[in-house]
């Protein structure tokens, strides 16, 4: 509601007046009532209770007015206030505006801390993660994975002479494929081989075979007969034999 | 307090009187005084100097009061706004009160996700790492790695009889060591001597044999049989083919193990 800021004073005409003006007019009873016979050049407004009442009215009604939006700040206050409290920060409407602060502070860090501590999770350590791959776990972010990946990288194992089964430590890491040089095992058994065949075969015949074709040149000769030449042959292509079986 | 609303004016009665009436009293100092003598229908309210003290004392109060609740509002207002800028949600002064309380609940929202962001950090998948052992990458939270850990349950290459170096699949996986089954190149190199002197050292054998039979058949050429039959001499070379056969039949008997 607006008052009406429009009211006048009365404006004595000072040409005809320079002050107020009545008829005192004489009662029957002995009184004395007054007539304004005032000239103005401008008439006042009339002043009433009933001004007096609006003012009154638009006084208490801004009185009103300021207690509703003191009352509804609070209430801003304690919606602020109960938002924070149910996000896990307790805070009262009566709390300074430093606590307010503080509190939406208390909240940012810890709503960040619950977003690291729900998604940092994971018990790998970097031997446990191929090389060159990142990954994060309960204790560290962005870490990098430290086993050797051979797939690409193939490794051999090198045999020993053994017939049979045997265990080999390899390179610890990611394979998934394996050089083995078998050459030790093959070469042991063509040994074996050889050694039944040359050590324990050609060569146990060897110093007879040579006895025995000396001794027929030696027969040959007693018949007037020379086979040295095609004895020397046999000889040499016993020795080749041997030779060939040694290798 | 509340300032009275119902304050009434003076109404003459008309039937008595229709102006305000006086009785004029003439005083010692030959000055007048009026005493109102006028009869309402209705007395009006007496309104005084301390009826309008009253009045501006409660403008006063409203006005001190307005003052400090601006203050107030402006107190709170700016600190909790400018506070949610700063954690990154505009908010300012004119932001509608059920606004503000989005934006804290958006702030809290978006610092959660802030936080998971910086650690939800990664490349690697789960066949990168080591089964039974948990991860979190770019993507996901609390992968389990599937990589088969072969560290003890070793697994066994089982060889070709080849010689030489031979690559063979295994299973894909982390390992540290290989059993190796060496027999069948073990098997190999020995089959492959016997199959040698079969195919290469024979040869030389039948070459003897052959050579042999020319040293028997070169007596008989020269030596007349019926006067002086060299049986010592065709005993020895028959020793010698004897001993040829002996070795020959090592490898064309025991042509396998």
């Amino acid at each position: 509601m607006a008052l009406p800021t429009n009211y006048q004073d009365d404006i004595l005409d000072t040409d005809e007046n320079t002050r107020r003006k009545y008829t005192m007019v004489a009662n029957e009873d002995g009184t004395y009532s007054f007539v304004d016979a005032t000239v103005y050049t401008q008439e006042g407004s009339t002043y009433s209770a009933s001004i007096t009442n609006a003012q009154n009215a638009a006084i208490n009604a801004l009185s009103t007015k300021l207690s509703t939006l003191q009352s509804t700040f609070q209430d801003g206050l304690e919606q602020i206030a109960d938002t924070l409290t149910s996000l896990g920060v307790p805070t009262s409407a009566a709390d300074s505006s430093d606590d307010f602060v503080a509190n939406l502070e208390t909240l940012a860090s810890t709503r960040y801390a619950a977003g690291v501590s729900a998604t940092q999770v994971g018990t790998a350590v970097a031997s446990q993660v191929l090389y060159g791959k990142t990954f994060t776990n309960a204790s560290g972010v962005g870490l990098t994975g430290s086993m050797t990946n051979y797939s690409s990288n193939i490794q051999t194992i090198t045999c020993n002479s053994t017939n049979g089964t045997v265990t080999y430590d390899i390179n610890d890491g990611y394979h998934t494929k394996m050089y083995v040089n078998q050459s030790a095992p093959y070469s042991a058994g063509w040994s074996v081989a050889r050694t039944e065949l040359y050590t324990n075969g050609w060569a146990t015949y060897n110093s007879n075979f040579q006895s025995q074709l000396n001794a027929a040149i030696t027969y040959a000769s007693n018949y007037g007969v020379n086979v040295s030449s095609i004895a020397s042959s046999v000889l040499s292509a016993w020795n080749s034999y041997g030779s060939s079986l040694s290798s | 307090m509340s300032l009275s609303t119902s304050l009434k004016d003076d109404v003459l009665d008309t039937s008595v009187n229709e102006s305000r009436k006086y009785t004029m009293i003439t005083n010692s100092d030959g000055t007048v005084s009026f005493i109102d003598v006028t009869t309402y229908t209705t007395q009006g309210s007496t309104f005084t100097m301390g009826s309008i003290n009253i009045q501006n004392s409660m403008i006063n109060n409203a006005d001190a009061d307005a003052d400090s609740l601006e203050e107030l509002m402006d107190e709170y207002i700016t600190a909790i706004t400018d506070e949610l800028t700063t954690l990154g949600v505009t908010t300012d002064a004119t932001t509608d009160i059920d606004d503000v309380v989005t934006n804290i609940s958006t702030m809290a929202s978006n610092k959660y996700a802030a936080g998971v962001s910086a650690v939800k950090v990664g490349t690697a998948v789960a066949s990168n790492v080591l089964s039974g052992y948990t991860f979190t990458n770019a993507s996901s939270v609390g992968l389990t790695g599937t990589m088969t850990n072969y560290s003890s349950s070793v697994r066994t290459i089982t060889c070709s009889s080849s010689s030489g170096t031979v690559t063979y699949d295994i299973a894909d996986g982390y390992h540290t060591s290989m059993i190796v089954n060496q027999t069948a190149p073990y098997s190999g190199g020995y089959s492959a001597k016997y199959s040698h002197a079969t195919t290469t050292s024979d040869t030389y054998a039948e070459s003897t044999l052959s050579l042999l039979q020319s040293l028997d058949d070169a007596m008989e050429t020269d030596v007349d049989l019926d006067d002086d039959n060299p049986e010592n001499f065709h005993n020895a070379v028959s020793t010698l083919k004897d001993y040829v056969t002996a070795v020959e039949d090592l490898y064309q008997i025991n042509i396998s193990i």
